[in-house]
């Protein structure tokens, strides 16, 4: 029961920040946690969901209980430049992983992911950059992915998947674009 | 408030620098990989045969495909194959037989839906290529390819363990190997065993581009390294074999490069790097191949000799991977007949067996013994 409750809770997560998201009012987080539990031929909508999307990333699930708590990230919450970094950087690294690399004749970058010294290093630099001018954010994500890493408690042993997820990509091309600078409009009385 | 703020912040740095060092063993680079050498040259102590002994194995239901086979060890050979209505239906399993020298058992299921949803706990739709591997004297690995939403390119590999040759199987596992959702890898032919007790296992994506890709897995069943392999376009279902401790070699699948043709890719480090898939002299109509080496040290292929439809299904044999003599023609039909998925592996008897799918009703066997594939392939090349 409690393996069961393990698996299905981020999808309950998910499925609470979207209908959050859509709703706009905060009772949508419950609504969506009880929805998970819905059986659907048999099981529940949750494990209907974790047969489509898998299991989340790390960061995606720290982002959805900072987002439960109402403590949101200001950087995904309201700019639009992480979410558009993070975004573009997704769909170039998937279309690389999924044929693209072999076609192109290079690396498949999903491979760093396994024996990920080069992808920490590269990492570490910029969160530790970002935490220096005082945004600990970034930072605080990254050694929570680590320690999950380091435990083994995710069900992908390549780090990317605890980096990143397909969900995570969408979610922040549409913040990038919800949050996109706008010009002021003139006054109306 | 000022002093709060600082502590928080030496806190997190202090929290990323444990995370750090607690993650430095996972961070070590792996050995490189080295292939248990194939078993050196032994007496064939099975009595030799005039002609092919052919068996229909028994099928629990209307369509059989996708057969792999293994050494049980004791002198039995297991085979396991998805059995169902049809192709693709949620009535589908995976069964397993063994075979005695004498007769199948009746296939007993050891996959279905139910016990993929029941043990991975998520929604689960088809279910497809079984690949058998016995690692020690006792234990089996199973996997296979499952699919929870869309076509065969949406599959994912899965594994599971038998601790007692395929009696009792512990719960199936997903294996996590692609980041798009874990979709579009399949499997067809089992793996190379390597020194540090980890296996390498060929398999391939088809979702959007068709390429091979080598898994290689650690002792306890784990994904540690995984690579795209280059050349020709549209090739899948990779094949291999090891030649020695490094060198190696893999044959795919056309599935539409345009040459209709049986494409070979070579190693010389132990699956570390492959060379660009080329294409041989070996047609291919888009249908899946077989290769073993024999423990003479000459390769074995089953595969479908024409460039369209599966109505025939040969072997040849080749000493380098490159050339290959046709030598046997297993099946010959017509248009819409089907012979195809086979199955390669000999016993520590000598003796040959080739296992396929007959017409999707049910798997053939047929088996040989060193001496009769030279005959036969005295024969094929006093033919004109």
């Amino acid at each position: 029961m409690s393996g069961a409750l393990a698996v299905y809770l981020p999808q309950a997560l998910l499925l609470g920040w979207l209908l959050r998201q859509l709703s706009g009012r905060r009772p949508a987080w419950l609504f969506g946690l009880l929805l998970a539990a819905v059986p659907i031929s048999g099981l529940p909508l949750a494990a209907h969901l974790r047969g489509l999307l898998g299991d989340p990333s790390a960061t995606t699930l720290q982002l959805l209980l900072l987002a439960l708590f109402s403590h949101s990230p200001a950087s995904f919450a309201r700019s639009w430049r992480a979410p558009l970094l993070i975004g573009l950087a997704g769909l170039s690294f998937y279309a690389l992983a999924l044929g693209g690399a072999p076609l192109l004749g290079i690396a498949d970058p999903y491979r760093l992911g396994y024996q990920p010294q080069l992808l920490v290093a590269a990492l570490t630099v910029p969160v530790l950059y970002l935490w220096w001018r005082g945004q600990p954010l970034w930072l605080g994500l990254f050694t929570v992915d680590l320690l999950v890493f380091a435990a083994d408690w995710h069900s992908s042993p390549n780090f990317w998947d605890l980096l990143i997820d397909p969900p995570l990509v969408i979610a922040c091309l549409v913040l990038a674009w919800r949050n996109r600078p706008r010009r002021a409009r003139p006054y109306e009385a | 408030m000022m002093d709060f703020a600082r502590a928080r912040r030496s806190l997190s740095l202090a929290a990323f620098l444990l995370a750090l060092a607690a993650v430095g063993s996972r961070l070590q680079a792996l050995q490189p990989p080295q292939f248990v050498p194939p078993p050196a040259p032994g007496g064939v102590t099975a009595a030799e045969l005039a002609t092919p002994v052919i068996h229909d194995l028994p099928n629990p239901a209307a369509s059989a495909h996708s057969v792999s086979l293994v050494d049980l060890g004791d002198g039995r050979l297991g085979a396991a194959w998805f059995a169902g209505s049809k192709e693709g239906a949620s009535d589908v399993s995976i069964v397993f037989s063994s075979f005695n020298g004498r007769q199948w058992t009746p296939p007993a299921p050891i996959v279905s839906n139910e016990k993929v949803e029941a043990d991975e706990k998520r929604v689960n739709r088809k279910i497809g290529n079984p690949v058998l591997w016995r690692e020690s004297p006792q234990r089996l690995h199973l996997w296979f390819v499952t699919v929870s939403y869309g076509g065969w390119a949406g599959s994912s590999l899965n594994h599971q363990i038998s601790h007692d040759l395929g009696e009792h199987w512990e719960s199936a596992e997903k294996l996590v190997t692609s980041p798009f959702l874990n979709i579009s890898t399949l499997l067809r032919s089992p793996p190379l065993q390597l020194t540090d007790g980890g296996f390498a296992l060929p398999v391939y994506h088809e979702f959007i581009a068709k390429h091979p890709e080598w898994l290689r897995l650690d002792a306890s069943g784990r994904v540690v390294d995984k690579q795209a392999l280059g050349g020709a376009r549209r090739q899948i279902q990779p094949t291999a074999v090891a030649l020695d401790a490094e060198h190696g070699l893999l044959l795919t699948r056309d599935a539409g490069s345009g040459q209709h043709a049986v494409h070979l890719s070579r190693t010389a480090d132990g699956g570390q790097s492959w060379s660009p898939l080329t294409g041989l002299d070996l047609p291919n109509p888009d249908a899946s191949v077989a290769m073993t080496r024999l423990h003479d040290g000459r390769l074995l292929l089953a595969y479908n000799p024409i460039n369209g439809g599966r109505h025939q299904l040969a072997l040849a044999l080749s000493t380098d991977g490159a050339r290959w003599t046709p030598i046997h023609l297993l099946e010959s039909g017509q248009g819409e007949d089907e012979f195809s998925y086979p199955a390669v592996l000999q016993m520590p008897d000598g003796r040959i067996h080739v296992a396929y799918t007959w017409q999707r009703q049910h798997i053939r066997q047929q088996i040989f013994t060193p001496g009769l594939l030279d005959r036969l392939t005295a024969k094929a090349e006093k033919a004109p």
